[in-house]
């Protein structure tokens, strides 16, 4: 046992392991770590969870340094050169005299009023006190208790009137006072005389300064416009502004939508005065990701016309672009690109998917080429055939919708038949005759109700007259294969058209040899047969037939050559091997009226009619505009071909011409036996399968006329779930990120935009891997599409949502702007664009043309319609597009040897044509209001009447135009029988055709309205002193003194011009009888040769 | 556990530096952004300075085969046209002794990086009888060409260029000149009146001064070209464009002799499908 005494006195005492052992360790570590959390919290709430702040400073930093690169010498010096110039020295003198004139009279005024407001503060104080207690005691008065007490009060308050008070009332501004004791009477007009009098200087000090003021103004509005961008003070401002920089949050709230953006809290250049760019914000294209990744964020918007027209503090900034504009704490959440948000970001190429969902009803959208491309497509591939969009097919819709409505209607009249008779039978039982002449009233009213259904039904059956003449399909008849095509092509189409014609609009359906011989074999055998041979057409003039292919307009829709020998327009077929498949008198029919049918069909009855339904009625088999009802049962028939093509007014040999051009044009073909299709067996199955691909959808097929479409509806295909939209066995690629087509590794795409594209490309990759009967397999055939019209349909379809955004901004016009939204519907449908200039910029198929290249071939071209409402009565184009062979004098057409009129109406010279495109009375009021409205014109047009010509000014007219410096009558026909060498429209037609404001701003310049037109610019100038416009050139003598304005004065000439006045004209300015053309110009030869009996009748 | 002197100073050092980390450096790029100009200055080089031993590349144009009659252009549409030049004859192909005219041969490419400074004279577009003199000439872009009208009728200028803008202008009997400039090298301009449709003249506009217009003769000189090997283009209105490759010497004349067939009928990558040719 260890004593106590045993330990040695020197050594150490032992470790006691209770004091000694140490948590230092533990508690070092776990304080580190909550220091560390600590810091990592606060740095997190101050910084992590707000990156913005980060942008922010970065914004600063950078935009003052682009700052101050930009406030650089030039634009200093660009200041003073300004200032120094003769124009602003001017303005500065003129300034600075009214100044000085001014000055003696306001400093004046000045002292006055500085006096005046002394005095009338000292007047004021006294005044004020006074009047204030004298209220006190009114109140007291009105409320006092009796009318003792009443009265007292009222004697008081007379006087304290009546008292005197003591008022030191200043003399000058030096403060010299003066005393007074004045009564309230005298304070309260001398207070208001006072008042007065400072209020009749102050008047006459802003009249006297205006003159300066005004100069003022004008010096510094010249100073503004010489400058470019931002002027110094402008940069310094922004500067400051940047120096006092408020670090916080930017947040547009649109309470409509409760709408939350917060996005322009990183994207600071967005709306700055300054034009911001990539380069400017410190780009380095590469070297340095992160500050590339910054430069990009602070950019101002590309497109500043959009921002202007839907300033973001009213639409926000997410109702376009999508994203989540709330989230701020990272860039992927605000980018909306993470698994909880169902919406992200748009990518660059997709942007103009935000426009969709406002404007629903524009099928042409300004600033959006990508979604109008797009639109256009959705109508062009024929998707709308299969799948239905709302606003595409209206017509077709339209139909429908009036014969649900007229069944609903007859199956109405049935019931009131059947219970008409009913009452009747109960009349006739009944007990007593009250209840009998009851019930036989009865009876009564349901017979009559009958008749005022009858009237709906006519309605709708008109109506529905028009739209089924409106409706157009977008594959053509196959009713009438038998007539029109080679029988051993069809199952060779059938099985890839691609390949036969690359380009076409038909889609390749992937079908199986089985499935196009029953296809073709149901096809050929209900074609229609036995109805009377076409008549049989003589070859013609393949060469000649060349030429007018090629200069009357054919080429704006369709195409001939192959490869990149192709030249015309994508609307239409390309025409090439036409030879090979088709019929040549069918062709030439065809091409002569594409309207014509061989057999009318009746959806009332649903067949078509034979010769022998007409003959039973004792009726000649024919069917047109006038003679559009059934035999059978008076209903409307469809009379004509569902085509957009149009009739191009052509003679019987230049229709034969051409269609021996086109066969020319093919080489022969070959196709192997197709004996096949007159199986009965086949047609069955055939039946089945157009069923189950929906041809009838696209083609007019016999027993298939009123089938449904087989596709989902599109309309709002870009809100529809992710988990619904089938992926297939392609999902785990998608989220993967691996491109199905060629196995590579690139971008996530399990997304609406993801799942469009591959869809678009090659609709059946979601089958891929599957194990699938041929049947159910996807039906959706290929269109092939090349990359950038894939893009543009997804486009489309990523925008087509159900909206969120509030009904205050969405663009839905009801004023003449709808008018316009409706019309572009119709200008697409058939393809005005492919020959006219509607929009502003927009570019024509014709003129890109090789023969619109040669300089002569420019004037050759179609008008241009940018400002057609501006320029034509409405009641004149409404004729003209019924009939557009008009020649504006009285409406009248020009007739040509055979009594058809031929011919254009108003621009006789040009070698392309206007066809005639049998509008329905609908369409034609939709593009007449379209045109109008377009221009804001109102409607309807009120013509202005023309102030009528003197004698002299008659002849002062006519002096100028047949004068040498006058080049008005060496391009414009004088002579409708003779238009060699001309170039422009008959001045008779102006009174009928033109406004007489247009006119005006016409010939002042032509080139403003019509850029590259042949009119030249420059024939007035501006006479200032008279406030007038004059000749440029030389006037005739006779013009002297005479003060109104010379393009005014032939504007009435024009427009009150007669065929008499016209003659007087005479051969002065070259026209009649002269031979004008020279190398290379066109010139319009005489159609058909001979005219009977008319002579150039030019003096 | 005590902390000895060293750890202490290990640890205050690391968590120094810990916290110095979370600062960032300067941004020290003051002029390394932007060297981009922002639109459009398309700065070719230093300004071109003869140093005196340009050469000259001298050539004469040859056509070969049956030269096409001259048309007869009828002017009686405008009779002061009319009378003021009763011999009117279409300028498409002017041939004469076998030498073709009118044809425009410019330095097309091997030119050094330098930029050319438009001379400040005037080149002179005269419509003289209804005709334009010349019927090929050349300008630098930012040139001004100044169209005058020596006839007693009204004339309407219309070039109708490609990459610069087009404009269309009235210009009566005695009004002043019409001086435009173009801004943009475009080989060729065609320039028209619209109410002379006989009326045709061709404007070449180029960056640089080397360019000829063939005389009667057939010859062209183009002076003042540095030593070096360049492509020399000959482009005729209606023949065509045919190219060589020219080598210049020191302050000596290359030669550069260009044929044309009459059989060569149209622009190379010309239109795809010709037109019916209508004759007036």
């Amino acid at each position: 046992m260890a004593e106590i005494s045993d330990r040695d006195p020197q050594a150490p005492p032992e470790a006691d392991p209770i004091v000694n052992s140490s948590l230092s360790a533990p508690i070092l570590i776990a304080s580190v770590l909550l220091m560390g959390t600590l810091v990592w919290a606060l740095w997190d709430e101050v910084y992590g969870q707000r990156p913005w702040k980060d942008y922010q400073q970065r914004f600063v930093a950078q935009y003052e340094r682009h700052l101050r690169r930009v406030r650089s010498r030039q634009a200093a010096n660009a200041e003073k050169e300004v200032r120094q110039s003769p124009e602003y020295q001017r303005l500065e003198s003129d300034f600075q005299a009214a100044e000085a004139a001014a000055k003696p009279r306001r400093d004046e005024i000045d002292s006055q009023v500085a006096l005046l407001d002394l005095q009338g503060q000292a007047v004021g104080d006294v005044y004020q006190q006074v009047r204030g207690r004298i209220n006190v005691e009114t109140y007291e008065a009105e409320v006092a208790s009796g009318e003792k007490a009443k009265e007292s009060r009222l004697k008081r308050i007379e006087e304290m009137k009546r008292e005197k008070r003591e008022l030191e009332f200043p003399v000058d501004r030096r403060g010299e006072t003066r005393e007074e004791e004045l009564d309230y009477y005298r304070l309260e007009e001398r207070y208001n005389s006072l008042k007065d009098q400072k209020a009749k200087l102050i008047a006459e000090r802003i009249e006297l300064t205006r003159p300066a003021n005004e100069l003022r103004q004008k010096r510094d509005a010249y100073l503004q416009e010489q400058l470019p961008d931002l002027s110094p003070e402008q940069i310094k401002g922004i500067m400051t502004r940047l120096d006092n920089f408020d670090y916080r949050i930017r947040q547009i709230h649109v309470q409509a939508g409760d709408l939350v953006d917060r996005c322009e809290s990183c994207h600071l250049g967005t709306r700055e005065p300054l034009r911001l760019t990539k380069a400017g914000m410190g780009f380095t294209n590469g070297r340095n990701k992160e500050r590339d990744r910054y430069a990009a964020a602070f950019t101002s918007h590309p497109s500043p016309e959009l921002i202007q027209i839907h300033d973001p503090e009213r639409f926000g900034c997410s109702t376009c672009h999508n994203g989540n504009g709330r989230a701020t704490t990272s860039v992927a959440k605000a980018h909306g690109d993470y698994k909880h948000w169902l919406w992200p970001l748009y990518k660059r190429e997709n942007i103009e998917a935000g426009c969709v969902q406002c404007h629903t009803r524009d099928i042409v959208l300004d600033h959006a080429s990508t979604l109008n491309a797009g639109r256009d497509l959705f109508q062009q591939k024929g998707c709308y055939a299969c799948h239905r969009y709302e606003g595409y097919d209206r017509d077709a819709e339209g139909l429908f919708n009036v014969r649900q409505t007229v069944k609903q209607l007859e199956s109405d009249k049935a019931a009131n038949l059947r219970e008409s008779a009913l009452a009747r039978a109960e009349a006739d039982r009944a007990r007593d005759n009250e209840e009998a002449r009851r019930l036989n009233a009865r009876a009564q009213n349901l017979v009559v109700n009958n008749s005022k259904l009858d009237a709906r039904i006519e309605e709708l059956d008109t109506r529905a007259k028009y739209l089924m003449w409106d409706r157009k399909m977008y594959g053509p008849n196959l009713k009438e294969v038998r007539y029109k095509l080679r029988k051993e092509w069809i199952p060779v189409w059938l099985k890839d058209p691609h390949a036969w014609r690359p380009g076409t609009k038909m889609p390749k359906f992937r079908l199986d040899d089985e499935e196009v011989r029953a296809l073709s074999a149901y096809i050929w055998q209900a074609g229609l047969q036995g109805l009377p041979e076409l008549p049989k057409q003589a070859p013609g003039d393949a060469a000649r037939g060349k030429t007018l292919f090629e200069t009357r307009g054919c080429l704006a829709c369709h195409s001939a050559g192959e490869g990149s020998g192709t030249v015309g327009g994508h609307f239409a077929a390309n025409l090439t091997r036409v030879g090979e498949k088709a019929n040549f008198d069918y062709i030439v029919r065809w091409i002569h009226d594409p309207r014509l049918r061989l057999a009318p069909y009746s959806p009332t009855e649903k067949k078509d009619l034979l010769p022998e339904d007409y003959a039973k009625k004792n009726l000649p088999f024919a069917f047109d505009r006038d003679r559009s009802r059934s035999p059978n049962n008076g209903r409307e028939l469809v009379w004509q071909q569902n085509t957009v093509m149009p009739n191009f007014r052509l003679s019987d040999q230049d229709t034969r011409d051409i269609a021996s051009y086109l066969f020319s044009l093919a080489k022969g073909a070959s196709y192997p036996d197709a004996s096949f299709m007159d199986d009965p067996k086949l047609v069955e199955r055939g039946a089945a399968l157009i069923r189950s691909y929906g041809c009838a959808s696209c083609h007019e097929i016999k027993g298939f006329e009123e089938e449904q479409r087989i596709g989902t509806e599109l309309t709002v295909e870009g809100s529809k779930p992710i988990e619904r939209l089938d992926f297939a066995l392609l999902q785990h690629e998608a989220k993967e990120g691996v491109d199905p087509f060629n196995g590579q590794h690139g971008g996530k795409w399990y997304n609406h935009k993801g799942f469009f594209e591959k869809k678009l490309t090659q609709p059946e990759i979601y089958d891929r891997g599957k194990v699938k009967e041929k049947r159910d397999r996807l039906k959706m055939p290929n269109v092939a599409l090349s990359t950038e019209e894939v893009n543009a349909l997804t486009t489309f379809l990523l925008g087509s949502v159900e909206t969120a955004v509030p009904a205050s901004l969405r663009y839905s016009p009801s004023d003449y702007r709808q008018a316009v939204q409706e019309g572009w519907w119709v200008i697409r449908k058939y393809n005005c664009m492919g020959c006219h200039n509607i929009q502003v910029g927009q570019q024509t198929t014709l003129q890109n043309l090789p023969l619109y290249q040669n300089p002569d071939w420019k004037e050759q071209l179609p008008p241009m319609l940018m400002s057609e409402g501006a320029r034509v009565n409405p009641d004149w184009l409404l004729r003209f597009l019924t009939d557009p062979s008009i020649s504006g004098a009285e409406g009248t057409m020009s007739l040509d040897q055979n009594g058809k009129a031929n011919r254009n109406g108003v621009r006789k010279y040009l070698e392309v044509r206007m066809p005639t495109f049998n509008f329905s009375p609908n369409e034609l009021r939709i593009l007449v209001n379209f045109f109008m409205a377009a221009s804001a014109q109102s409607q309807p047009y009120i013509r202005e009447g023309l102030e009528p010509l003197s004698e002299q000014e008659r002849t002062l007219a006519r002096a100028l135009f047949t004068s040498q410096a006058a080049p008005c009558l060496k391009c414009h026909i004088t002579d409708d029988n003779n238009v060699k060498g001309k170039s422009a429209p008959n001045f008779l037609t102006a009174s009928e055709r033109l406004k007489p404001g247009w006119v005006f701003r016409w010939m002042l310049d032509p080139q403003q309205i019509s850029p590259g037109t042949a009119m030249p610019s420059g024939l007035f100038k501006r006479d200032d002193g008279h406030e007038r416009w004059v000749f440029a050139g030389p006037t005739p003598p006779s013009f002297e003194g005479y003060p109104r304005d010379h393009a005014q004065l032939l504007v009435r000439y024009m427009l009150q011009l007669t065929p008499d006045e016209q003659r007087r004209l005479g051969v002065g300015g070259g026209s009649g009888g002269g031979n004008g053309g020279g190398n290379g110009a066109p010139k319009a030869t005489a159609r058909g040769g001979k005219r009977a009996g008319r002579v150039v009748a030019s003096r | 556990m005590k902390f000895s002197k060293r750890m202490m100073i290990w640890l205050t050092a690391v968590l120094a530096l810990a916290l110095l980390a979370g600062c960032r450096s300067k941004d020290d790029d003051e002029d390394e952004a932007a060297a981009e100009p922002e639109a459009g200055a398309v700065a070719k080089g230093p300004a071109f300075k003869p140093t005196g031993n340009e050469g000259n590349i001298v050539g004469v144009i040859a056509f070969n085969g049956a030269a096409p009659a001259a048309k007869k252009l009828s002017l009686d549409s405008d009779p002061v046209c009319a009378q003021k030049n009763p011999n009117a004859m279409g300028e498409e192909v002017v041939v004469a002794d076998g030498k073709l005219q009118n044809v425009f041969v410019y330095v097309k490419g091997g030119l050094p990086r330098a930029t050319f400074e438009a001379p400040t004279a005037e080149v002179t577009l005269d419509q003289s009888g209804c005709h334009y003199v010349p019927h090929v000439l050349g300008l630098q872009t930012n040139q001004p060409l100044k169209v005058v009208n020596s006839d007693n009728t009204n004339h309407n200028v219309h070039p109708t260029p490609k990459d610069n803008r087009e404009w269309n202008e009235s210009q009566g009997p005695g009004a002043p000149p019409i001086v435009k400039k173009f801004t943009r090298a475009e080989v060729l301009i065609p320039v028209k009146c619209n109410q002379h449709a006989w009326m045709k003249a061709w404007v070449g506009v180029l960056d640089h001064p080397f360019y000829a217009v063939s005389g009667k003769d057939g010859a062209f000189t183009i002076k003042g070209l540095p030593p070096g090997e360049y492509d020399v283009e000959a482009w005729h209105e209606k023949l065509g464009a045919k190219t060589m490759k020219v080598k210049v010497a020191d302050k000596a004349d290359a030669k550069a002799d260009f044929t044309f067939d009459a059989a060569t009928a149209y622009h190379a990558g010309s239109l795809k499908m010709q037109p019916a040719l209508v004759v007036p």
